[in-house]
């Protein structure tokens, strides 16, 4: 393979690849049903800290959620 | 759409493998090819790998960190060409392992500083740089003269990078320890056996003692940087050769 | 927050079995690399090797034994971050002691000179600092925050019980033979992946342990949405961990010896280590240190992001595009040229998600930006972002290929690099420090803030020093390599160009020494604040977390502006 075809490939594989993700990207944060999501999602970091307890059996073996 | 990104989220391994995807793309569209196009390293004559006492003088470069002020790559540009030589080609260094290109000039580049000094020059620079060049910020390296060099199983390293693709022949593995004794002694038995297998080597008693020390393996590698290409014969046009 | 349940007590016993299999093989490896190597650089590495890992067993042991390894599973595992933080502390002044050194023996090059000392070397000790500060400031900070961050986030504990302390553990002692290696002259040359093949095999299997350790406490996750400063962490350890292994395949000449060769040479060499090279610069100092931002600046400064779908767009673009930016690091050399190409095309790319995550991080202080004045802490987090935002401008215009002709080979570089280093990755991690060494340790605030406000400004001022100076002597010697005089002959011999450095070498080690001395004034306002002294106060008991930065409770900085 030569440099022109290897040039033409990258460039149209790579546009194309990019261009895609981009929309799926775009698509998705202006989905409006996520509109919610991302609002309490931005204030995580200053919402309280309390960790959630795992839920426990009785052997004190954590259940997987 | 969404839901795709919402499988992916929800499910953190999902997100991982879509991340990889991604970063995946770059390296094999730039990597990948260099190894197949046969356009990315020139045809050119007189390359050969490095004879035994030169690799070791190469580890040397290496060990301590040459290659952090030191150049070896001559860019196409007017006033590098006339600074130190012709252009570094991809052949040129297609047998290092590692490449030791390098991203810094806190001194000149040696890519083709073979035979533009002499070998004393060499020595007392390495030793004491600034006894030469009082402007030099060049660390010392007396040590180097006064450690032996450790080549009693050298051939283990020369199989290396046999294995890795270098095309050392069995015969210059197996004569690797020898062929380190003989390229400091010009009067040595298998002189003429040893310049067929490394032509255009010097064979010399580098640093002037009766010891092989790793000054001497330096020396050898540095003084044959850039030498092996003739570039009176170098077609630069040549399809294939272009950059 | 414990709560009546305090009584379920559990242990981590369950992962003893296989971190103990991990240090027995490597024990008996050094062994033999003790014992039958045939190369002596090896020897020192094999018993240190060896005294690891007996004292890794020897700790497993007895932490069976007298049940050392129960855990309160109400409680988010802070112990192993608390670690995290000294060893950061630990590194940055080691790594940046050492930056401080090799900038004085370019200076002054009779400083350090022992001619039968080749560990003095500048060729030696350069990449102890570069790895000390990268992997092990910027490295130790990193593990040590997407442990707090992932755990805060997702409202649950960490995941992997010990597993946590084996990356730590592990990690500090990859350091540790990386720096010694160096010393000794054990080093394969690839920037920034200088460790040996035995070494990058160690950092392999610490490195999966924490990427599996960070995916599983994502996959045991409370909240149902991943919160994006995990995303960006993900993607740091991932990537690197893609990167390492590919960059560091290389073929030892004994397998009880330190030697190795490269797998690959020349041009493909080339390309693999500056793909490597710059994607360490994209995930380890970008992505990585992103998730911090993502976090500390919206909690100190008690805002929500500023656009949430911004940071996600932002996200997705930038991890894509930096993969593909590390030929610009090869501009002119022997490289085809498409590849440089490309390399320049992404990197100019790069500049636009680049600041979406500046103008994220910036624009999160709207409507708080009185706490910009009054709190130092939130000063340093911002300010880093805005070095960020210079950094990753100066990146692609350096990309550019004419521009590069003249950068390339300049301390330029070395004052690009500096500016997101010092600037960007330095000052965010202060700032996280002085936001989480409160809340690790229970004190209502650092020691001292008036401290922090000397850090800043002493950082600050270094910085300056550093990169203004790098940046004049790195264009005055590109222009003096290729200056020609009437007669059209070079005008200036190499040496020449060396000399005319002197006072830009000087002025770059006062502002490195500078950077350095901010450095010892947040160790000390650390070691107060854990022993609890001045602002340091304990917290009552009741409310877990450090009390968020209130202007209005620090008067004396206020009147101080």
């Amino acid at each position: 393979m030569g440099y022109d075809q290897i040039a033409y490939a990258v460039k149209l594989g790579g546009t194309v690849f990019f261009f895609t993700l981009l929309m799926i990207v775009f698509v998705y944060v202006f989905w409006p049903s996520n509109r919610e999501k991302f609002r309490s999602a931005a204030s995580r970091p200053i919402e309280d800290e309390t960790l959630i307890p795992p839920s426990t059996t009785p052997e004190g073996q954590e259940v997987n959620s | 759409m969404s839901r795709l990104h919402d499988f992916m989220e929800k499910r953190s391994f999902a997100l991982l493998f879509g991340i990889l995807g991604v970063v995946s793309i770059g390296g094999l569209v730039e990597i990948a090819p260099l190894f197949y196009i046969d356009s990315t390293i020139e045809k050119v004559e007189g390359m050969r790998p490095y004879s035994p006492l030169e690799l070791a003088g190469r580890d040397i470069y290496v060990r301590e960190g040459c290659y952090l002020c030191h150049s070896q790559m001559i860019r196409p540009l007017r006033d590098e060409i006339e600074r130190y030589g012709h252009y570094s080609l991809a052949a040129e260094s297609m047998y290092d392992h590692p490449f030791q290109w390098s991203s810094k000039r806190t001194g000149p580049d040696v890519a083709r500083v073979g035979g533009k000094y002499s070998d004393e020059w060499h020595v007392g620079h390495l030793s004491a740089p600034r006894s030469l060049v009082p402007d030099s910020v060049m660390p010392p390296y007396k040590f180097l003269l006064e450690t032996k060099l450790d080549y009693a199983r050298y051939d283990r390293n020369l199989l290396a990078n046999k294995r890795l693709g270098v095309p050392y022949t069995d015969e210059m593995v197996a004569l690797a320890i020898s062929d380190i004794e003989t390229q400091v002694d010009p009067d040595a038995d298998d002189f003429d056996g040893f310049m067929a297998r490394y032509p255009k080597a010097v064979v010399r008693n580098f640093d002037g003692t009766d010891e092989i020390t790793e000054m001497d393996a330096i020396i050898a590698y540095m003084q044959m940087l850039g030498t092996l290409v003739d570039f009176d014969e170098y077609q630069a046009e040549t399809h294939g050769n272009e950059r | 927050m414990s709560t009546q349940n305090t009584s379920i007590i559990k242990n981590n016993n369950g992962a003893v079995l296989p971190i103990g299999v991990i240090v027995i093989l490597g024990f008996l490896w050094a062994l033999f690399a003790a014992a039958r190597g045939d190369d002596p650089t090896i020897m020192p590495h094999a018993y240190m090797f060896m005294f690891a890992f007996a004292l890794a067993s020897f700790a497993l042991v007895y932490g069976i034994m007298e049940n050392k390894f129960v855990y309160d599973p109400y409680e988010y595992d802070d112990s192993v971050i608390r670690a995290g933080v000294i060893a950061t502390v630990f590194w940055g002044i080691a790594g940046m002691l050492v930056g401080v050194i090799i900038a004085s023996q370019l200076a002054f090059p009779n400083f350090m000179y022992f001619e039968n000392m080749p560990w003095t070397n500048f060729g030696r000790l350069r990449p102890l600092h570069t790895s000390g500060v990268i992997f092990g400031f910027g490295g130790n900070a990193l593990i040590a925050t997407s442990f707090y961050i992932v755990q805060r986030t997702c409202r649950t504990r960490l995941a992997g019980g010990l597993w946590p302390w084996f990356v730590f553990w592990g990690y500090n002692l990859f350091l540790v033979i990386a720096g010694t290696g160096y010393l000794m002259g054990i080093t394969e040359s690839k920037e920034y992946a200088e460790p040996e093949w035995y070494a990058d095999i160690w950092l392999t299997i610490v490195w999966i342990a924490y990427l599996m350790v960070f995916m599983l406490t994502l996959v045991k996750r409370k909240e149902k949405h991943i919160y994006v400063a995990n995303w960006f962490f993900l993607s740091f350890i991932v990537t690197i961990a893609l990167l390492h292994v590919v960059n560091n395949l290389s073929l030892p000449v004994s397998f009880l010896g330190a030697k190795s060769y490269s797998a690959f040479s020349g041009v493909q060499d080339a390309m693999t280590q500056w793909w490597y090279g710059h994607n360490a610069v994209g995930f380890f100092l970008t992505t990585g240190f992103l998730g911090m931002m993502y976090y500390f600046i919206p909690k100190r400064a008690d805002r929500p992001i500023w656009s949430y779908k911004l940071s996600i767009v932002h996200f997705w673009t930038v991890i894509f595009i930096y993969i593909w930016a590390g030929p610009h690091h090869l501009h002119f050399t022997a490289l085809p040229q498409w590849t440089q190409t490309m390399g320049m095309v992404f990197s100019i790319m790069l500049w636009m998600p680049s600041w979406g995550g500046m103008i994220n991080g910036l624009m999160t202080l709207s409507g708080a930006w009185d706490k910009f004045r009054v709190d130092p802490v939130l000063r340093l987090l911002v300010i880093s972002v805005a070095f960020y935002g210079m950094a990753t401008f100066e990146g692609p215009l350096m990309a550019i290929r004419y521009v590069n002709a003249l950068s390339h080979y300049t301390d330029w570089t070395i004052g690009h690099v500096h500016a997101g280093a010092l600037g960007w990755n330095g000052m965010i991690t202060f700032g996280a420090l002085y936001c989480m060494v409160p809340w690790l340790w229970k004190k209502q605030e650092m020691y001292s803030l008036r401290m922090v406000e000397w850090h800043f400004w002493l950082a600050l001022i270094g910085i300056v020093f550093y990169v203004s100076a790098m940046w004049v002597s790195g264009i005055t010697q590109g222009l003096m390599w290729r200056a020609y005089n009437d007669l059209g002959f070079l005008e200036y011999s190499f040496i020449e160009t060396v000399k005319a450095m002197k006072p830009y070498y000087i002025i770059r080690a006062v502002g490195g020494a500078l950077y350095l001395s901010g450095m010892f004034v947040l160790t000390f306002n650390i070691w107060m604040t854990i022993k609890g002294k001045g602002g340091a106060k304990a917290l009552d008991g009741v409310q877990p977390v450090a009390r968020k930065p209130d202007p209005t409770a620090i008067p004396e900085l206020a009147l101080g502006e």
